[in-house]
């Protein structure tokens, strides 16, 4: 038998080497380009790409004032919580109705489930692609046959539809994401109280609120979590169909970034605009985490 | 009382319960064709004459076309290069990288969390916090960094960012797994003589590997499928094959049916792979991030 104490130290040592990869992976990728991301907000820097930068060009918070002051941030903070509560909500609506659709049938449940989650295999960058031919006003399919049924003239990317046809193409690609969590989730369900319901006469509504959403939450919670901050990160598809437009309507805080970074070529603004979003992501998260409790472990 | 309203629930004629059966398999197949159908589109329209790719009316019967698949498979047309060979290696090689690095790193990161609560409650929202920050935050550091040391444009590069950014979420869903594992068995293997790691590698690893597999394709997938970091930290040699493909949306005019042909073309070494798999992914969704 060993002694407790060399037994206690080697649990001590190896617990925090089994960590040590890992931080030091996420340290160098996080906490580096943080402190980075920090100096280079604090220097006006057009085009220069470089971890020192010259002391001339230094700034103070002027970066800061710009981003915080200008409409275009703002406009893209107001358009990124559209569409990522937009999406989230089409999505997590869908999938769940799929996979309680899929959940109630006899026969073939695991041939749908494979074709129903097809399009988490095609590239955010191919599924757009498909979209900005065949939603195209002038010669897009689907434009055309819904002009000749309701005799109008349909611009799906036009101003004023255009956040809302992302958030569209955002849902059909992305629900089969729900749809999986939220189908295993209910795999995994006892049959118990269902049974119990059903012989006291409940409806199936009534076994569905009562039962099956209260039962499935931690599925729920993880689903969301999971999805609002995919719909946070989406930046292929509008790269791809509009491109921040019409008048930057559909321009995201990701999208916002990427411009002003790579084609305004204004190192400084971006690093600056980064911090911030970061920051009140976080205290975004905190809250919605204390209020909702959803990813909390009880 | 209560008997007679089972009875009436279920004395249902056949001939109704065979036609709600229909109808629900009818909603299924209309759920699937809607969010396939744009790929159909696809595929038909990789074969369509360019003439009838923008005619009006949409044209549906046309005489197939192979061209886009030759000048896809063959380094591109006039206006663009592109090669299709080239950017598939490189898609594979990063993802596959990046997956495996990532995933060894986690597993031993979320197994120290699960059986020792290292670092604690904070130390987990740490990590959880880290997956909330969207990667365009790091856009100017990491291009800095990558260009100051030589990262910029290589497989390499691309690799430890893939890798990076897929850590926090496979930490969050691997400790879930390990946390549903009986200690039990791992303390007869203590008592055996195994060490901590040779435990974790011996014991552990085995039982969770249907969690590690389900990660393992989610991240594997979500680098797969990549487009922002790639863009912009890849200019000729490192180029994946979702950047390759955007190369065909010139500033000019639109390639449709190249894109589509290089589409239809990646997508086949996924779909099969995604149809092989598809038993692990749910049964590593069940055991693993719906159990909370």
């Amino acid at each position: 038998m060993r002694n407790i104490r060399g037994h206690f130290t080697r649990v001590l040592e190896a617990k925090y080497l089994m960590l040590i990869p890992a931080i030091a992976l996420i340290l160098s990728i996080t906490l580096v380009p943080f402190v980075l991301n920090l100096v280079l907000s604090l220097y006006s820097l057009y085009g220069v790409y470089t971890v020192t930068p010259p002391p001339e060009k230094f700034s103070g918070i002027t970066n800061y004032v710009t981003v915080l002051t200008e409409h275009y941030f703002r406009e893209s903070a107001v358009t990124t919580a559209i569409y990522v509560m937009g999406a989230t909500a089409l999505e997590l609506t869908f999938g769940f109705a799929v996979a309680l659709l899929v959940n109630s049938l006899a026969k073939g449940k695991r041939i749908i489930t494979t074709l129903f989650i097809i399009p988490l295999g095609v590239s955010p960058v191919i599924y757009a692609s498909i979209m900005r031919l065949s939603l195209n006003a002038e010669y897009g399919a689907v434009p055309y046959y819904i002009n000749q049924i309701l005799e109008t003239h349909l611009e799906p990317f036009g101003l004023g539809n255009a956040l809302f046809t992302l958030i569209i193409i955002d849902t059909l690609q992305w629900s089969s994401f729900i749809f999986l969590i939220l189908y295993a989730g209910l795999q995994a369900l006892p049959k118990e109280p269902f049974e119990s319901a059903l012989v006291d006469g409940a409806s199936s509504f009534q076994s569905l609120r009562h039962i099956t959403v209260p039962l499935l939450r931690p599925a729920l919670g993880v689903a969301l979590l999971f999805r609002s901050v995919g719909a946070f990160r989406a930046f292929d598809i509008i790269s791809i169909l509009t491109a921040g437009g019409p008048i930057r309507t559909t321009a995201t805080l990701s999208f916002y970034i990427y411009q002003v970074f790579y084609h305004y070529h204004d190192v400084g603004r971006a690093a600056a605009a980064s911090l911030i979003v970061a920051t009140a992501l976080l205290f975004v998260f905190q809250g919605v985490t204390k209020i909702t409790k959803i990813y909390g472990r009880s | 009382m209560e008997g007679a309203r089972v009875t009436a629930r279920k004395s249902r004629t056949p001939l109704s319960r065979l036609a709600k059966g229909t109808f629900m398999y009818l909603l299924a197949i209309l759920a699937i064709l809607a969010v396939n159908g744009p790929i159909l589109y696809m595929v038909v329209v990789s074969f369509k004459p360019a003439m009838d790719i923008v005619a009006t009316p949409p044209k549906w019967i046309f005489k197939p076309d192979f061209s886009y698949y030759i000048t896809a498979l063959t380094g591109g047309s006039p206006q663009v290069h592109f090669e299709f060979f080239v950017y598939i290696a490189n898609s594979i090689i990063v993802s596959l990288g990046g997956t495996a690095l990532a995933l060894a790193v986690s597993f031993t990161a979320a197994y120290s969390m699960a059986r020792w609560r290292t670092g604690g409650e904070n130390f987990r929202n740490y990590i959880l916090s880290l997956y909330l920050l969207p990667p365009a935050i790091f856009i100017p550091p990491l291009f800095v960094v990558f260009q100051t040391y030589g990262l910029m444009d290589t497989q390499l590069g691309l690799m430890i960012a893939y890798c990076v950014f897929n850590i926090p979420f496979c930490i969050l869903v691997l400790e879930s797994f390990i946390r549903d594992i009986p200690v039990e068995i791992e303390e007869a293997a203590w008592i055996d003589g195994c060490s901590k790691f040779g435990t974790m590698a011996r014991v552990t690893f085995p039982l969770a590997a249907p969690g590690i597999v389900a990660v393992g394709i989610l991240t594997f997938i979500a680098s797969w499928n990549e487009y922002m970091l790639a863009l912009v930290l890849t200019r000729v040699h490192a180029v994946t094959i979702t950047v390759g493909i955007a190369k065909f949306i010139t500033g000019y005019a639109i390639l449709w049916g190249e894109i589509f042909a290089a589409a239809t073309l990646s997508m086949i070494p996924l779909l099969i792979f995604f149809l092989l798999i598809q038993k692990y992914l749910v049964t590593g969704l069940t055991l693993g991030a719906v159990k909370r």
